[in-house]
């Protein structure tokens, strides 16, 4: 499948790869991004439903300009449940853009207003949340949604809208009319 | 003394469902594999994409009860 980018969770790990003998590069690495939020001035997981993206450096993500991964099409293997954390494979970024499957959207209550994760329909069914956390009235959700999925939360209902002539570029707007 | 007996009640019925949620997902994610390792778990990727849906419904369903009896255990 393809995904989009559209930002990321606060909370980064790495891996190396690990063989005896091995000569280590970043390259080889595997980075981690997940949700997180502000505890005594830095970030921490907090999580309430565990998930992660997984990217490979091997694959071309570079760990150095993460925002520069920002709008771009991955191909991605289908989410699963690893180790008991609910999975992304972000397998390599396209050489150029294509109108993709679903984008990766973190939401956050700055934006949408308090969200209510497991309240009656709060999210599109075609939508999935890989992660969560929270801490009092901080929350981060990283969701993986098609083009006009969308989110129910205290300021109202929230759509991922591609853009027009760009469709790999998706912004979650507010609804009117709610 | 009735408002605390119901919300004591209501608790109880939560924590059975959350009980029997947990259940489902530990049985969903968890199941034991072949080579019989304690604790290991199983690639959900090949399976149908309904079941991972399911799986992270019953996740936030998880979180919301959690929350709820957290919300109980305050009043």
């Amino acid at each position: 499948m393809l995904v989009a980018v559209t930002g990321f969770g606060s909370v980064w790990r790495w891996r190396l790869r690990k063989a005896p003998g091995h000569l280590q590069c970043l390259s080889e690495s595997a980075y981690y991004n997940t949700t997180g939020v502000q505890v005594s001035g830095s970030v921490r997981q907090r999580p309430k439903i565990v998930g992660y993206a997984r990217f490979n450096g091997q694959g071309g993500f570079d760990p150095h300009h993460p925002s520069r991964m920002i709008n771009r099409v991955f191909e991605c293997a289908d989410p699963c449940v690893w180790q008991g954390q609910n999975k992304l494979l972000f397998k390599r970024p396209l050489a150029s853009p294509e109108r993709p499957d679903c984008f990766l959207v973190i939401v956050r209550p700055e934006l949408t207003g308090v969200l209510k994760v497991g309240s009656p329909n709060w999210r599109s069914a075609d939508s999935w949340l890989i992660a969560f956390s929270e801490r009092r009235e901080q929350q981060e959700g990283m969701l993986l949604m098609p083009a006009y999925g969308w989110i129910r939360a205290e300021l109202g209902k929230f759509v991922i809208e591609p853009e027009i002539g760009r469709p790999w570029v998706g912004r979650l707007v507010l609804e009117c009319g709610e | 003394m009735r408002e605390r007996d119901a919300a004591q009640k209501e608790l109880d019925t939560n924590r059975r469902t959350l009980a029997k949620l947990s259940l489902r997902l530990d049985t969903m994610s968890a199941k034991s594999v072949s080579n019989g390792k304690p604790g290991a778990s199983v690639e959900l990727s090949a399976s149908d994409p309904t079941v991972i849906r399911h799986i992270n419904n019953l996740q936030e369903q998880i979180y919301a009860e959690r929350e709820t009896n957290k919300r109980l255990k305050g009043a």
